[in-house]
């Protein structure tokens, strides 16, 4: 079962999310927060991220960025309802996904990289 | 001299005479709906582009996100500033787990962070809901210490409706409500300020406007006259488009005057009102601003009695404005007008339909104070102002004029009347009042031709022996 860390601070968006993941197969962790998220990936490191951009304490990019010089080399989906060209240049992430988002944005992209990852892909 | 940081809207930093105040704490309640949220946002926005940084933190449960797409929606919105110069969070979750204690440190923690010299605390009801009314006490208290310390500005909004007397109202340096109000069938938006420290503020309730560009605020018109600067005595004369009416005038309207053309339908206010108008030129640029007739209509009409309104609006000395006689919000209009006024250097003005404006008063007893309020802001630009007043009877008796309390805020009356002779309708002008100044006080009989207005009596009437 594929280990997924899920990094939101907004607690209905982050328990709809968990759920319909947990629901198509994945084991889901939670974190509410950059720095809980960092700390808990840095740990566990998951095979793959979803995290929002916008979060206190850290932001999704400041995650990402100790994450990346720590040695983090997996996929790693930003959620967030800025448009994906205003967002700051040197991202770190792998794909973009605009919220709010549905079940199938999210699992569509979700099973892209899981089918990557069994692949023996990054 | 504490700095203050505008509101982004133009209305609210009149009311509050300037905006919020560096380093102060303000509370915006609402009913849900009334727009807090467009407020607020348009508040950082505008806080961002005067080179501030703002951080947006919400407490309700519904995803920031979905706000985040409809406010990108609105044109104040930035995409740029975010997420560095603007950021929006959600407080909830800590809440949640870890009460206000919890959410306090999360303020002061990410306040730091951003470096935010403007900070929106979103829902503060819920936070409210979550402790006892000392324990809510003492979280606004330390609230209002880490914005202070921040040295930036804290707006908490809450639908919730509690009275003066709550611990927040009296802590905060500011408490400004928005309003959903209804008045028959007629639902419209108000704002008041009901306190702002170390400001003189336009008390009462005013209107807003909400639409894509965000909130509008119009002061009351009346609210604004200690603002307007007196006008200038004018002593020459101003002429009004015809001649005859110039000789009983003493040369003309007095510069600078407001005039009312009060009469029955079809005595010819407007006709009257087109004279003055087609004397528009660089030097004297006019305005109209018309409720029932089109600017094709007018155009037309003025044609139709040999009076050139094309010259001056092809090269630009004159601007129609129309308005249909719907809800318009009065002090609005007076805003716009003007300001259009004072942008062209307008000398003559001609508001032609007072009835328009009554109507879309939802307190009609304003209507005096509104109409003096125009003229007064009209004069201190240095313009003339003709309004046109339909009186309802068919034939008015000049020993007894209509009580009318727009009579005595104008400078000038004219009465234009109508009657029946023989078998023939006919019209009738007399100056009634002129500022200062005597005039020829004899009622004069004047018909309308293809020349516009002309005094006697309609040759045809003449010639059918009606005349008399």
């Amino acid at each position: 079962m594929l280990r997924l860390l899920l990094v939101e601070d907004e607690p209905d968006v982050s328990l709809v999310t968990a759920t319909v993941l947990e629901e198509a197969g994945y084991h889901v962790t939670v974190a509410s927060d950059g720095c809980e998220g960092l700390e808990i990936a840095l740990q566990e490191m998951p095979e793959l991220i979803v995290t929002d951009f916008m979060m206190p304490c850290l932001s999704g990019l400041e995650m990402i960025e100790r994450l990346r010089g720590a040695g983090y080399d997996r996929p790693i989906i930003l959620t967030t309802a800025i448009a994906e060209q205003q967002l700051p240049r040197q991202p770190g992430y792998d794909a973009y996904l605009a919220k709010p988002y549905g079940s199938h944005a999210l699992l569509t992209l979700v099973e892209a990289f899981r089918e990557r990852l069994e692949a023996g892909g990054h | 001299m504490i700095e203050k940081f505008s509101t982004g809207i133009e209305g609210l930093d009149q009311l509050t005479d300037g905006g919020f105040l560096r380093g102060s704490a303000y509370i915006i309640q609402g009913p849900p709906g009334a727009g807090k949220t467009i407020l607020a946002n348009q508040f950082c926005y505008a806080h961002v582009r005067e080179g501030g940084r703002a951080l947006y933190m919400t407490l309700l449960a519904e995803s920031s996100s979905r706000m985040l797409s409809y406010v990108s929606q609105m044109g104040f919105f930035e995409g740029s500033a975010l997420p560095d110069a603007m950021q929006y969070l959600s407080g909830y979750g800590v809440l949640e787990r870890e009460g206000l204690p919890g959410l306090l440190k999360l303020v002061q923690h990410e306040l730091k962070r951003h470096r935010a010299t403007a900070m929106v605390l979103d829902g503060t009801f819920v936070a409210q809901s979550r402790a006892s009314e000392q324990e809510f006490r003492a979280f606004i208290h330390a609230l209002q210490g880490v914005a202070g310390i921040a040295d930036a500005v804290l707006v908490m909004l809450t639908h919730q409706n509690r009275d003066s007397s709550c611990p927040e109202h009296t802590m905060v340096d500011g408490w400004i409500e928005l309003s959903d109000e209804t008045h028959g069938f007629r639902a419209y938006r108000t704002i008041q300020v009901r306190k702002h420290r170390g400001a003189a503020i336009l008390p009462g309730k005013h209107r807003v406007r909400i639409t894509q560009e965000g909130i509008a605020v119009f002061p009351r018109a009346e609210s604004v006259l200690d603002a307007t600067p007196a006008a200038r005595a004018e002593a020459h004369r101003l002429a009004t488009g015809h001649e005859g009416l110039d000789a009983l005038l003493q040369g003309g309207l007095p510069a600078g005057s407001a005039t009312l053309l009060m009469g029955p339908t079809g005595s010819g206010k407007t006709t009257l009102g087109l004279h003055f108008l087609s004397l528009a030129n660089a030097q004297e640029p006019g305005l109209m601003l018309g409720f029932y007739e089109t600017p094709a209509h007018i155009r037309q009409k003025a044609r139709s009695v040999g009076l050139d309104l094309d010259t001056p609006l092809e090269d630009g000395t004159l601007e129609l404005l129309w308005l249909p006689p719907a809800e318009n919000i009065v002090d609005e209009l007076v805003h716009d007008i003007v300001n259009r006024a004072r942008a062209r250097k307008v000398k003559r003005v001609l508001v032609d339909g007072l009835v328009a404006i009554r109507d879309s008063l939802v307190i009609a007893d304003r209507m005096p104070y509104v109409i003096n309020a125009l003229s007064m802001q009209l004069k201190a630009i240095g313009a003339s102002v003709v309004y046109t007043s339909e009186i309802p009877e068919l034939q008015v008796d000049e020993a007894r004029l209509p009580s009318d309390e727009i009579s005595a805020m104008v400078d000038n009356v004219l009465l234009l009347n109508t009657g029946r002779r023989g078998h023939a309708f006919r019209r009738y002008l007399s100056v009634v009042k002129l500022r200062d100044s005597d005039f020829d006080p004899r009622t004069h009989e004047f018909h309308v031709d293809s020349r516009g207005i002309a005094f006697g009596p309609d040759p045809r009437v003449a010639a059918s022996g009606e005349a008399g």
